[in-house]
């Protein structure tokens, strides 16, 4: 099996014509150099938080340890912030199945979503009444409109991948931009240079507001407007189950 | 020029002297992307990130530690599992992210052979990233290890249980289909 494998792995890269021309001016002028675009707000399961996604700053006790975070971050802010991940996760697998965190966002299309996750648990709505959700072993979409409910088994990364990534993310490109309030909450700002300004919030360690950054302009793709932490919900809330008389429709592919 | 000192020349900002650098690694990139992602577009997105992480984090890149292609394709797979979770993670409708995948493909794959890739397209994440490190790019146990990070015994057992899967999978997936030393015959 194992030369079958090789050969057809082989057959299947050269499936397409891929070139070796690389011109790293073209391709930054391209994406417009934000490593960050997208993958942060749509960073955790169903991203159901969008804009709050599930990072986490935090792994300081703000009180008492406020005064040693500049000089922390000036070592190595972007391994503080890799290192934080993985606490994160362990945060949000020690939460209770019947609690979960609750946000309101509004797309740039005035497009609303309510989103919950509780641990590796996610569910989100339109007010048109699509909806996702995954017990974090598959995932089931509801299109309302077709009245099909698609389900994929959902294979959940064992480890965080920004994790990995910040790792390589030169320090001098993040920069604390202090404290600020919003919704209520205190959350830390930072500036990743060219790309993204990130608000985490101290207590939970989620991310609030997320900003994409070029040149002078911030734009904000997703605005969270309302957020619940630990709000109770039925421990059936996150079943990958078909509303009835939804068209069921088995995906083979994964999620 | 060697690879020492483009890395150098790189380093101090020259960008062609980068272009050089990756050149003889960037065409393998892209096709370790495109196995982990199962699309050209989304392949090629992953592979603009990688360059544009190396491009930024360059003078982070410490050759004591790894050579430069292990750095590169570690890089290369965090981007693609990156992608993948974004493509996975969007809360968006599934039709607003479907594959786009409208480039052409060379040739298409006998029916034998998109039976396995599609078996192996069903594997975690992380079996399908050491089968296509092992088997494409064809690296050793060791090398592997550098590139995700992770000890060589996770590796030796990430891939044994690879091997395990795939055959199960095999067996159980089409009826049509059986497994013969290392061919898969098609029962008339």
């Amino acid at each position: 099996m194992e030369r079958k494998l090789k050969k057809t792995l082989h057959k299947a890269a050269n499936q397409y014509k891929f070139t070796d021309n690389v011109n790293i001016q073209s391709v930054i002028n391209k994406k417009g150099r934000k490593p960050f675009n997208g993958g942060f707000k749509l960073n955790y399961v169903v991203a159901p938080l969008i804009a709050v996604t599930i990072l986490g700053l935090g792994a300081w006790n703000i009180s008492s340890v406020n005064a040693a975070i500049s000089e922390t971050i000036e070592k190595a802010i972007n391994l503080i912030v890799s290192d934080n991940y993985s606490e994160l996760e362990d945060n949000l697998n020690q939460m209770p199945p019947t609690l979960a965190h609750m946000a309101i966002e509004i797309n740039p299309e005035g497009r609303k979503r309510t989103s919950y996750l509780s641990g590796e648990k996610e569910y989100s709505k339109y007010e048109n009444g699509d909806y996702t959700v995954s017990d974090g072993k598959s995932v089931g979409q509801f299109d309302k409109e077709k009245n099909t409910f698609t389900i994929w088994k959902y294979d959940r990364p064992s480890q965080s991948f920004e994790e990995e990534y910040f790792k390589t993310v030169d320090e001098s490109k993040i920069q604390s931009l202090g404290t600020d309030a919003f919704l209520g909450r205190t959350v830390d700002k930072y500036l990743i240079n060219g790309s993204s300004e990130l608000w985490f919030d101290q207590e939970t360690k989620l991310i609030l507001r997320e900003f994409s950054v070029s040149g002078n302009q911030r734009v904000e793709d997703s605005k969270v407007i309302d957020i619940k932490f630990n709000v109770e919900v039925d421990e059936s809330f996150f079943e990958v189950k078909a509303p009835k008389g939804a068209k069921v429709i088995e995906s083979t592919d994964p999620y | 020029m060697d690879e020492t000192l483009l890395i150098k020349n790189a380093k101090q900002g020259d960008d062609n002297a980068f272009n050089s650098l990756l050149k003889p690694y960037v065409k393998q990139a892209k096709q370790t992307a495109y196995l982990l992602l199962h699309d050209y577009d989304l392949a090629q997105d992953a592979v603009q990130e990688a360059l544009i992480q190396t491009h930024s984090s360059l003078n982070r890149f410490d050759s004591n530690k790894a050579s430069f292609k292990t750095w590169f394709n570690r890089i290369v797979v965090n981007c693609s599992l990156k992608q993948k979770r974004k493509q996975r993670f969007t809360f968006q409708l599934h039709d607003d992210y479907e594959n786009s995948d409208n480039t052409e493909k060379e040739y298409i794959l006998k029916e034998d052979e998109q039976l396995l890739m599609d078996i192996v397209k069903t594997l975690k994440l992380k079996y399908q990233t050491v089968i296509v490190l092992h088997y494409f790019q064809e690296l050793s146990i060791s090398e592997i290890a550098l590139t995700l990070n992770i000890r060589e015994g996770t590796v030796k057992s990430r891939l044994h249980n690879a091997r395990k899967k795939l055959k199960k999978n095999i067996l159980s997936h089409n009826s049509n289909f059986s497994l013969r030393g290392d061919f898969l015959w098609k029962e008339s």
